[in-house]
């Protein structure tokens, strides 16, 4: 069977500056990775590289066997959700247009919605509980609801792998409980979820696999053979530790961005 | 009493209601994609290539055509160099393309009547065959940004996503660069090069301060448009005045009206006016 996601000897610089070197790995089925890694460790670059957005100095990245790169359909299966800051919230647009986006531009041209698409899409919305905000501008809600609309977004075009760029920033705990609920569901989906975090906390205890990276990658394997305390420190350059408080593990340490 | 209308008022008032709807639509993306002052330097390209055209006895469509399109495709691809900013490349086109115009205009001394046309506008003096080409380009204009519409609208929101989803983003920020030509073309022959970036520019920035949503904005953006030229033309032939010249004072006056209404500026209007009640009281 094919990998899922496969890198080779990826190395890659932007204008000059080396961002990655020396990224290998392959995930062979679904799984629920963390990418973990301090502020300008390349974290948004590896999943630019994985959804085909940029282009690697040299290696190879291949998802399902093809380089998302060159094959622009293969992207289709993904589904990206960037930082929420990354957009600019003076766009007029409503949260259905947001949530349409990801069927929309799921399909093959000419891409017309139909009435299952918007159905399906208010579905979706309905799970992580924002389905009243449909007509709503999304400029008019808080963080964390844009947050979910985007999540919401990525899997209205039913993708087999999802990316999430640090979805917890900035939002309040009863928003990144929904959001956690919905990964776990998808996950059981058998959706191959990769999640970029500063700090693991939140889905530590969900996570199958765990990807350390600065600038290279440090470790990828299992939750229990990557979260060494010697690997921490060398990721984020400064003792981390791991503790367990009523049950629920937690990370501390890192700088104060989460 | 239509009878009585003359030809020439009918023929006016088709063009000027399509131009207003291929401007209005294409306003909405200019604005949006902060690209609102390329209106002036793409009309004043393509003035230069109506002009050129003219003294060289070809058709001025399809000089004005060729240039607007050229210095849209320069501009997009300087952007693209600058890196992303559209202020730097619109600067260096708009001064270029008012550089050719002006010395297209002085070497076609014998035409200059025909120049004066497009700088100012003459759509009281459209022919047949110009309000036929006027409705070919915008046809063309329209048919475009529908099947297009949703792309246009998402490579605009968010980029990023977009590409990630596999659109090509360059190639619709050159179709939008691209469109935004022809509707200088159709613009110069109603309004006039120094009118067109009014017609640009105005009618997306006056819905923004009501619309919410993308469709809105452009359905609102088409209303001011139709609402300003229509009545414009009007009170121009009544009064016997320059038709661009009204319907530019007509669209001033809407966008001042708007600031005044604008609900997306409700809050900041009470503040001002909390602060002029408590400077008169302390006064």
């Amino acid at each position: 069977m094919e990998p899922l996601i496969e890198l080779e000897n990826v190395y890659i610089e932007i204008e000059g500056v080396p961002i990655l070197s020396d990224i290998c790995f392959t995930i062979n089925r679904p799984e629920l990775l963390l990418v973990l890694g301090p502020n300008g460790a390349g974290k948004t670059t590896l999943l630019k590289l994985i959804v085909g957005i940029l282009k690697p100095s040299s290696g190879s990245v291949r998802v399902l066997g093809k380089d998302p790169y060159r094959d622009r359909s293969i992207r289709r299966l993904i589904g990206y959700t960037p930082q929420r800051e990354r957009i600019d919230p003076r766009m007029p647009m409503l949260v259905r247009d947001v949530i349409l986006m990801g069927r929309l531009l799921s399909k093959t041209p000419p891409r017309i919605i139909t009435y299952e698409d918007e159905e399906e899409a208010l579905d979706i919305a309905r799970r992580l509980g924002v389905d009243k905000l449909w007509s709503e501008p999304y400029s008019h809600l808080s963080s964390g609801q844009q947050q979910k609309v985007l999540i919401a977004r990525a899997l209205a075009s039913r993708p087999k792998i999802l990316l999430l760029d640090e979805p917890f920033s900035a939002i309040d705990s009863p928003s990144i409980k929904d959001i956690i609920d919905m990964i776990r569901e998808e996950y059981s989906k058998d959706v191959c979820i990769i999640v970029v975090l500063h700090d693991a906390t939140p889905l530590i205890e969900y996570a199958t696999k765990i990807l350390l990276l600065n600038r290279r990658l440090i470790a990828y394997g299992d939750v229990e053979d990557t979260l060494d305390e010697k690997l921490l420190e060398e990721t984020y350059m400064r003792p981390v530790h791991f503790y367990t408080r009523n049950g629920v593990k937690f990370m501390g340490g890192m700088d104060s961005h989460a | 009493m239509l009878e009585n209308i003359p030809i020439l008022i009918v023929k006016a008032f088709i063009a000027i209601v399509i131009a207003s709807i291929v401007s209005a639509n294409i306003s909405v993306h200019m604005v949006l994609r902060g690209l609102s002052a390329l209106g002036a330097a793409l009309a004043h390209a393509a003035l230069a290539g109506a002009t050129i055209a003219i003294t060289l006895g070809i058709n001025p469509l399809i000089g004005a055509v060729a240039t607007s399109i050229l210095f849209a495709i320069l501009s997009g691809y300087s952007e693209e160099r600058i890196g992303g900013r559209s202020d730097m490349s619109v600067g260096i086109i708009f001064g270029s393309s008012t550089a050719i115009a002006v010395l297209a205009i002085a070497l076609s001394s014998p035409y200059i009547s025909s120049a004066w046309r497009f700088l100012v506008g003459d759509v009281l003096g459209i022919t047949d065959y110009e309000l036929i080409e006027l409705v070919s380009v915008s046809i063309i204009v329209i048919i475009v940004l529908i099947l297009f519409h949703g792309e246009l609208k998402y490579t605009l929101f968010d980029p990023e996503s977009s590409e990630a989803y596999g659109l090509n983003i360059k190639f619709y920020r050159y179709l939008i660069l691209i469109l935004a030509s022809l509707c200088t073309v159709v613009n110069l022959r109603v309004v006039g090069a120094l009118l067109t970036e009014l017609f640009i520019a105005a009618p997306a920035i006056i819905a923004y301060e009501f619309a919410h949503s993308f469709e809105k904005l452009r359905n609102q953006a088409i209303s001011i448009t139709l609402i300003s030229s229509i009545t414009g033309f009007i009170i121009a032939v009544v009064a016997n005045l320059p038709v661009s010249g009204v319907i530019g004072v007509t669209m001033l006056s809407i966008y001042i009206l708007a600031l005044l209404l604008s609900v997306k500026r409700r809050r900041c209007r009470s503040r001002i006016c909390m602060r002029y009640i408590r400077w008169v009281f302390r006064g």
